[in-house]
């Protein structure tokens, strides 16, 4: 427990100690936020549906130019040798390093909450959709770490990882989305439906919080964090 | 030697991926085995209402649920699929194994597809996008309901929306202990069930008694008739008669009056029409004007005759036309209304210092280019009509709650052929806790001829009957994620300053916050050096 914690302070303190953060965070608000002013006051519903529905298209960015860097940057600089051959287990560098991202993607993520708060001011919100569309956003965003982290694993390249994973993600996003749907076999249709990264989100954005969903999400987390810990233990095959 | 162990860890790798994979499967499969699901909404809106759960307590026999569904339907209604599934889950689990719930997939033989569409479910076109092209797929998104060996159709699922109010009604009409009696009043020149409403009689008879009721003999009404309506009256109704009525909502009954204040006649003079309903009605916290409502925004299209050999078809704003927006969204009965017009109507007005806590859905309204005309009515087809918008009027109301009678600390009308007051059979009742009212200002729309113009204001009708007949508790189940949440209108500065404070706002205050720390950082930095 405690080297997870020293490895996710370290990661942590290296966003904020470089611009990296600040100009993350600055293009994650103003973009989000200014899309989605694009028609609140034209729509005039105290919502922020809008808000929520573009979010998955800008994480699509975001969370790979966050997770691109964890293992990508230390191979190519060649700490992540000397990272590994300290006492720390191989799965405490890759969950410090998820939770670390998580974390910042989380406070990245809070950080709009000025756009409730002003919309209150303005009408009446059903603060149950408002807490749903952010813990959906939460958990979508891990998922997309997750992924990104384990592209991250085996490559030297960032921009490389950065790529695939948003080629991984997009690819997962639109898998059960309607233009997929329409295209493929019926009895495929369940199936995408189930895999898409998109419907489960959908689901929690409008206020319910499904088990099911649940479960989805945190398979989806676990699966590439485990991939990720064997992608970095096979360094050890050459 | 290495080579080997590489392969072998490879595969070792492989297997392992496999296997967590299908550990990852089995438990997804198993989480949607059992599931719970945790409501955020304020309204509750994706959970079943307190009304359907009680009356799913109190079923004694199985309830069986066929859909009929296809497999085979465009990708926008497979999600619609996923939330009737999941609200029929919701019944079947409160239901204590009384619902079952089957799907069907109708196949494609043509026998098959016949029994569906017999059952009263229609085959359904959808267009979707197939090797590039578009191309119409058929299908069916219908749900049957079981009960002993009757059974309630809802034809076509468009929209969960309403689905929890459709299936509970569905519910409560099969397994009612006895068949709901319906009363139209005669005797004070209504329209006639016999000549004039036909097709509305012929509909209600499928679900409900009816009966006459007459008012003439001061009698007090059966205490077996659910639902009393007064629909066109054109004679005073006399105060015995009214005292009636008065008592009949007293006694927990449901009352409509559809009345035309302003009749017009065959040949299309107009008359006043004050049947005294009002007195009572005002009481109550409701009032049909007199007046009649045009519509220059929605309205029918009528062919009057010139006089020449072609009747000419023109816009006549005193058929106001309701549309799909303009009926209460808020309430299920009237929530998936398309359309319905009301020739001649009046507008019908709440008094809401006589309201109190009661519910009023103001069912149909008009748009907000309508206005009243009450004196010197000009019927015309063919003037140049001169618009005084208004806004929107409403032309039917509906009250639940509590009520006092409009007799209470009065003298009670006595029976004309009564000679003294010592016959104390009759108990007055002066107030009741939960009854409902609605008031329509047009009787003209559900008479045979209008209604073979336009169905759907059959629809209206028998929704707003089965509103009033059926388990009161019903008007609570409400139709689901339709809430507006409306802002309040702000000055395009405070638009302004509300936008941009929000863009940059935060983004600034992060921004100035790096700044502090990296110069704190720089000094500290410095004073160490120093140190050294």
């Amino acid at each position: 427990m405690n080297n997870i914690y020293t490895i996710f302070r370290k990661e942590i303190a290296s966003y904020f100690n470089s611009p990296i953060a600040y100009i993350f965070i600055a293009v994650f608000l103003i973009s989000s936020v200014w899309l989605f002013f694009q028609n609140f006051f034209l729509a005039g519903q105290a919502s922020m549906r809008g808000y929520f529905y573009f979010l998955p298209w800008i994480f699509l960015f975001l969370a790979p130019a966050i997770s691109m860097r964890s293992f990508a940057e230390e191979k190519r600089n060649g700490t992540l040798e000397l990272l590994l051959t300290l006492p720390i287990k191989d799965w405490e560098v890759v969950l410090g390093k998820f939770l670390s991202n998580v974390v910042f993607v989380t406070v990245t993520i809070l950080l709009s909450i000025s756009i409730p708060i002003s919309i209150s001011s303005l009408g009446e919100m059903d603060m149950g959709l408002i807490v749903g569309g952010y813990l959906g956003a939460i958990l979508l965003a891990s998922s997309y770490l997750a992924l990104g982290l384990f592209v991250s694993s085996f490559t030297k390249n960032q921009i490389v990882a950065f790529i695939i994973a948003i080629a991984g993600l997009f690819f997962l996003f639109i898998l059960g989305s309607g233009f997929v749907l329409n295209v493929v076999p019926a009895f495929l249709v369940p199936i995408f439906s189930f895999l898409g990264l998109g419907t489960h989100f959908n689901n929690i954005i409008k206020g319910v919080v499904d088990t099911r969903d649940l479960v989805y999400y945190f398979s989806f987390i676990f699966l590439f964090l485990w991939l990720t810990v064997r992608s970095i233990e096979s360094r050890n095959w050459k | 030697m290495n080579l080997n162990r590489k392969i072998k860890n490879q595969a070792n790798l492989i297997t392992t991926t496999l296997i967590i994979v299908g550990i990852l499967a089995v438990v997804n499969f198993l989480s949607y085995q059992i599931f719970y699901r945790f409501d955020l909404t304020e309204g509750k809106d994706y959970s079943i209402s307190s009304t359907t759960k009680n009356s799913l307590k109190s079923l004694d026999d199985v309830v069986s649920i066929k859909l009929y569904f296809s497999k085979e339907l465009p990708s926008e209604y497979m999600n619609l699929k996923q939330d009737i599934k999941d609200i029929l889950d919701e019944y079947k689990s409160y239901s204590g194994g009384k619902i079952k719930i089957e799907e069907i997939n109708p196949g494609d033989s043509e026998e098959e597809q016949q029994k569906i569409q017999m059952l009263g479910i229609p085959k359904l076109r959808f267009n979707v996008v197939e090797n590039d092209k578009y191309q119409t797929l058929g299908g069916y998104l219908g749900m049957v309901i079981y009960f002993e060996d009757k059974k309630e159709v809802i034809p076509v699922v468009s929209s969960s929306k309403n689905l929890e109010y459709e299936i509970t009604m569905a519910i409560k009409k099969l397994t009612l202990d006895k068949i709901p009696v319906i009363g139209f009043t005669v005797g004070n020149g209504e329209v006639s069930l016999n000549d004039e409403l036909t097709i509305i009689g012929k509909e209600l008879k499928k679900q409900y008694g009816i009966t006459a009721v007459d008012l003439s003999d001061g009698n007090l009404i059966s205490d077996n008739i659910d639902t009393l309506i007064i629909l066109g009256p054109t004679a005073e109704i006399n105060e015995r008669s009214k005292y009636v009525i008065d008592q009949f909502l007293m006694r927990s009954g449901s009352l409509l009056i559809a009345q035309d204040s302003v009749v017009v006649d065959q040949q299309m003079a107009v008359s006043q029409n004050r049947t005294g309903l009002n007195d009572i009605l005002n009481f109550y916290g409701l009032k049909i004007n007199d007046n009649l409502i045009l519509d220059g925004a929605s309205n029918e299209i009528v062919s009057f005759s010139t006089g020449g050999f072609f009747p000419s078809l023109v816009n006549y704003p005193f058929w106001p036309k309701i549309l799909k927006e303009n009926f209460d969204k808020s309430n299920p009965a009237t929530a998936n209304l398309e359309t319905a017009f009301f020739p001649w109507a009046s507008s019908v007005d709440v008094l809401p210092e006589k309201i109190g806590d009661n519910k009023i859905l103001e069912l149909v309204k008009t748009t907000d280019e309508s206005w009243a005309v009450s004196e010197n009515i000009n019927l015309d087809p063919f003037q140049k009509f001169a618009p005084q918008p208004m806004g929107q009027q409403t032309l039917a109301t509906s009250i639940f709650g509590k009520f006092e009678s409009f007799y209470k600390d009065k003298d009670i009308p006595k029976k004309e052929n009564e000679e003294s007051d010592s016959d104390g059979k009759e108990e007055f009742v002066s107030s009741v806790d939960s009854a409902r009212i609605t008031v329509i200002g047009d009787a003209d729309f559900v008479k045979d001829n209008f209604l073979s113009r336009n169905m759907n204001n059959l629809i209206f009708f028998q929704n707003v009957i089965d509103s009033l007949t059926l388990d009161p508790d019903l008007i609570n189940i409400r139709s689901k994620g339709v809430t507006s949440r409306p802002i309040e209108e702000v000055s395009e500065a405070k638009k302004m300053s509300i936008k941009y404070f929000n863009i940059f706002g935060v983004t600034v205050l992060v921004i100035v916050l790096g700044i502090i720390k990296y110069n704190l950082r720089k000094r500290r930095r410095f004073v160490e050096e120093d140190e050294e």
